[in-house]
């Protein structure tokens, strides 16, 4: 049985003008200790699927199970602490400490919750401070305005840890950081992952960032899953048409290296009226008619590498 | 090449830019040397605080009130800076265009683009409004906008974040100008609308002969579309050169610890990544000396000394820096 | 990106000075209130309602008290000081009503979606539309004017304003990923609404408060004036006003001080409250 196991994930939006369908049938298993990546551009479903499964709120439908516990419409204790046992960290991370609160008191609210005594808290908080490269001395008494954001992401990444959760999900965590900090917090969310065993989902649009740190991706195109799969494997031969593009548009930082393949045409379509069968037939040069009827499942292609493509399919693997 | 080189289109000389604020006086930019030839295209690259927006900023004569600025512009023999606020800002709309990462930073929500469009041709060039509007429909046409002469009446929420972005660089480039600067201008697009929008601005440079300033913080964004590349650090130039030489073999530590940072797909997953030690300086408490100095891993007495003044090497390199990487010192 | 633009900051000379000495001025007005309305009773002062001497004897003469005597003789200066405590009261414990009452109901209607929210808001809505003064009138024929029932209807008057500027500060804040963060850290309801969500919505209520402050002072006044206020012959500053104004012409005095004490404590309370708003926007890092 797998850590974290999604079932048909459906989360729904009322907007002006109908309802939008975030996400459609998301399917994926996270096993412990490893780093499973969402990748895909705006109006996905990436962030509504990570923040559907800590049930911030609830998807309409669907199941997420952590060590067997349904999370989903579950108020009972049991599915209360396994929801706790799954954690976040978010793109903005001054935005997501509160202003007037002191790092120290940040950091440990999540045992202030669970009733651990004060004295038990100040400990974990300076040796979960001390994981995350940051001086308790130093930062512990001050506020988010006074901290840079690298800072500011140690101490969400802190305020995670400090509850032992058995998933971190991590919602485009460095997308707003400059490089150089950028490669810090990687490599602190690796070696939270070694020292913690720790299983992360990580939500990004930046392929760079995903290829260096996750085991496994998906990528996701207007709420469903495309293509999922090893990343070494699905980075050196993608076979869905969207994954192509999309690794053919990651700009290179090598001026000899001319642009690979085509750029991709057109625009997203409207979430709230997706083509039918294939969303992506609309921009997809290996288009056909049957795109249009079926919808095409995720079927096996290799090891663990799965593919929902029509065309794809029939090539028997990469194209 | 036959002939001597063309002069440059754009001069910088001794650029500084200093902004009082709450913190005290924030040293924006302290001494930016620049020029830019007729049809070139430069990336400006930098981390925050480095100073890049500013930079283009001043350029087009938007820096934040209350600033304090010095030095040198001077577009094709004019010096921006000299002459009365009103010829120079004539100067800087029909000659310069500017695209911002936020395409809603220079789109009135409440206005349709049409509008919008031929808001600056008619000011700046005199043009009437009917060939204003043809001009603004070949624009968009050329930008990529479909069923141009429709959406004229549209307004801004009406498009996707792409198709915005197209928007003002039709906007931008209404004038004819002869520098165009991209701020940032794909940042806050999905990686397929990023190249979408960047071979756009490659092609539209190439066909209208326009010298391009492309300003990111991301280095692969200018490696394969620039022809020259600089590289800020904390208010000044500390690296500029060709972009095949700055990305080959940088000379300046600064450029040698950003290219090591950068995530790179030929190396496998779980590497572990090469970081900057320490974070970016106060710019209100600049000293003397280097600003880079206490982060990097080549100084010797580079705290001790005054800043590095800019020099240039046989390659016509310019570097601020007293220990260049690869030379004998 | 990490660090946010320079902002830039305009700094004024002069004009900061005489700003700052007025602030001065106006905290220790309201200090000296404070203090004459808790000390009242042991400052040797003639009783409010006893006549001391003739009537209508004017301020600062050789003839009577320091401050005069009123229409009937009564000492003019401990009827404007236990005046005090009355305007104090009143306005204190109507502010203090409608704060806490506004922004629960402020920060239940932002975070609670559907009925209740638009309960609220109707309910709200409604009482802002009120022509106010016509809502005390008619209350005070109801019931029995006296201190209590004033706080009380004027606690109940200036609730709703409270809960608009709460519930529209909670929306904003209720955007932002720490209130998500502690929810997937367990936090229930209560604990996200004031342990949360108050702290980061209280500054504009605490800049309004100040200001309704000095708003019930004058409504209080008013109401006196029409006779619907405190009732004599409790000393109320609108009460003599009222009593005062038949002899305009002979003895302005019997107006004029009372007006100048409301004058001078509403100025007092809307100049604190005004930098105290100046704090709260310039404090906000929102970066």
């Amino acid at each position: 049985m797998a850590l974290l196991e999604v079932t048909d994930l459906v989360k729904r939006f009322r907007v002006a003008g109908g309802v939008i369908e975030a996400s459609t049938g998301v399917s994926f298993a996270l096993e412990r200790g490893e780093t499973l990546a969402l990748v895909g551009e705006s109006g996905c479903g990436k962030s509504t699927t990570g923040r559907a499964i800590l049930q911030l709120p609830g998807p309409a439908s669907g199941s997420v199970k952590l060590r067997g516990t349904e999370l989903v419409g579950g108020s009972s204790g049991a599915a209360r602490s396994a929801r706790r046992a799954i954690q976040m960290i978010f793109q903005d991370a001054r935005s997501a400490l509160n202003p007037r609160r002191k790092v120290r008191e940040l950091v440990g609210e999540g045992l202030a919750i669970a009733g651990m005594p004060r004295r038990e808290i100040a400990a974990r908080v300076d040796e979960t401070l001390l994981g995350v490269g940051l001086d308790p001395a130093r930062v512990g008494e001050r506020r988010a305005a006074e901290l840079s954001g690298g800072q500011c992401q140690r101490v969400a990444i802190a305020r995670a840890m400090v509850v032992r959760p058995a998933v971190l999900v991590c919602d485009e965590p460095v997308a707003s950081l400059d490089v150089s900090v950028q490669a810090q917090v990687i490599n602190l969310l690796e070696d939270m992952k070694g020292a913690h065993g720790l299983s992360m989902l990580f939500i990004s649009h930046d392929l760079s960032v995903v290829h260096a740190i996750s085991d496994r991706v998906a990528v996701m195109y207007l709420g469903r899953i495309v293509e999922i799969g090893d990343v070494a494997r699905i980075y050196a031969r993608p076979c869905h048409p969207y994954t192509r593009a999309l690794l053919d548009s990651v700009p290179v930082a090598d001026p000899h290296r001319p642009s690979r393949g085509l750029a991709l045409e057109g625009d997203l379509p409207s979430p709230m009226n997706p083509p039918s069968g294939c969303r992506f037939r609309t921009r997809c040069v290996l288009a056909q008619p049957r795109c249009a009827e079926a919808v095409p499942e995720l079927r096996e292609v290799g090891d663990g590498h799965r593919v929902a493509c029509h065309i794809c399919d029939d090539a028997g693997g990469a194209a | 090449m036959s002939g001597a080189p063309p002069a440059p289109l754009l001069v910088v000389e001794d650029a500084h830019c200093r902004i009082p604020t709450g913190r005290g006086v924030v040293a924006a930019l302290g001494g930016v040397d620049l020029t830019l030839a007729p049809g070139e295209i430069l990336g400006l690259v930098g981390e925050s605080g480095s100073g890049k927006s500013t930079l283009a900023k001043l350029l087009i004569g938007v820096c934040a009130p209350g600033a304090v600025t010095s030095g040198r512009v001077v577009l094709d023999g004019t010096d921006l800076e000299r002459i009365p606020r009103e010829q120079a800002r004539r100067i800087r709309g029909r000659r310069m265009g500017i695209v911002f990462q936020d395409p809603m930073m220079a789109l009135n929500p409440v206005v349709p683009i049409g509008r919008q469009i031929i808001e600056a041709p008619r000011h700046n060039c005199g043009i009437s409004r009917e060939q204003a509007l043809a001009e603004a429909i070949e624009l968009l046409d050329q930008v990529g906008v479909p069923e141009p002469r429709r959406r004229l009446l549209h307004y801004p929420h009406q498009f996707s974040g792409g198709l915005r972005q197209r928007i003002t660089i039709a906007m931008a480039l209404a004038c004819k100008p002869d520098i165009l600067i991209a701020d940032e201008a794909t940042t806050a697009l999905d990686v397929t609308v990023q190249r979408q929008i960047l071979d756009l601005l490659a092609r539209l440079a190439a066909e209208r002969s326009l010298a391009m300033i492309m300003v990111s913080h991301d280095l692969s964004v200018v490696a394969g579309r620039t022809h020259r590349t600089a590289v800020m650090y904390a208010g000044r130039i500390v690296e500029c050169g060709s972009t095949e030489q700055v990305f080959d073999d940088p000379a300046h530590p600064y450029t040698r610890a950003l290219l090591d940072a950068i995530l790179r797909l030929d190396r496998p997953p779980h590497t572990r990544l090469a970081t900057i030690p320490g974070s970016t300086p106060d710019l209100a408490r600049l000293g003397e000396a280097c600003a880079f100095a206490p982060r990097c891993a080549h100084a010797v007495d580079c705290a001790t000394r005054p800043a590095p003044p800019v020099a240039l090497d046989h390659s016509g390199r310019a570097l601020r820096c007293h220990y260049p990487l690869g030379r004998e010192h | 990106m990490a660090t946010a633009a320079p902002q830039p900051v305009v700094r004024a000379g002069a004009s900061s000075r005489s700003r700052r000495l007025v602030l001065v001025l106006a905290v220790g007005w309201i200090a000296a209130l404070v203090l004459l309305a808790l000390l009242a009773d042991v400052l040797p002062l003639p009783g409010t309602d006893k006549p001391v001497g003739a009537a209508r004897t004017p301020p600062f003469s050789a003839a009577g008290p320091w401050l005069g005597t009123d229409g009937i003789g009564r000492d003019m200066a401990s009827r404007l000081v236990f005046g005090v405590r009355i305007s104090m009261m009143v306005s204190l414990g109507a502010t203090a009503i409608a704060l806490v009452l506004g922004v629960v109901l402020g920060l239940l209607s932002a975070y609670l979606k559907g009925p209740i929210e638009a309960a609220i808001n109707i309910m709200t809505d409604v009482m802002l539309s009120f022509p106010p003064l016509l809502l005390l009138l008619a209350l005070a024929t109801v019931v029995r004017p006296g201190v209590g029932t004033l706080i009380v209807s004027l606690g109940l008057l200036f609730a709703p304003p409270f809960a608009r500027i709460t519930r529209a500060s909670a929306l904003v804040q209720l955007e932002r990923d720490y209130i998500t963060a502690a929810r997937s850290l367990g936090a229930g309801h209560l604990r996200i609404l004031f342990r949360e969500l108050l702290p980061n919505c209280i500054q504009p209520v605490i800049s309004y408060a100040v200001v309704v402050i000095a708003l019930v002072i004058v409504i209080e006044g008013s109401l006196s004036f029409l006779g619907v206020g405190v009732p004599p012959p409790a000393p109320s500053w609108g009460g003599m006003i009222a009593a005062g104004k038949e002899r305009l012409d002979g003895a302005p005095y019997l107006v004029v001080m009372p007006s100048l004490m409301i004058f001078l404590t509403v100025f007092a309370f809307n100049t604190v409250g005004d930098k105290l708003r100046r704090r709260a926007s310039h404090g906000r890092s929102d970066a």
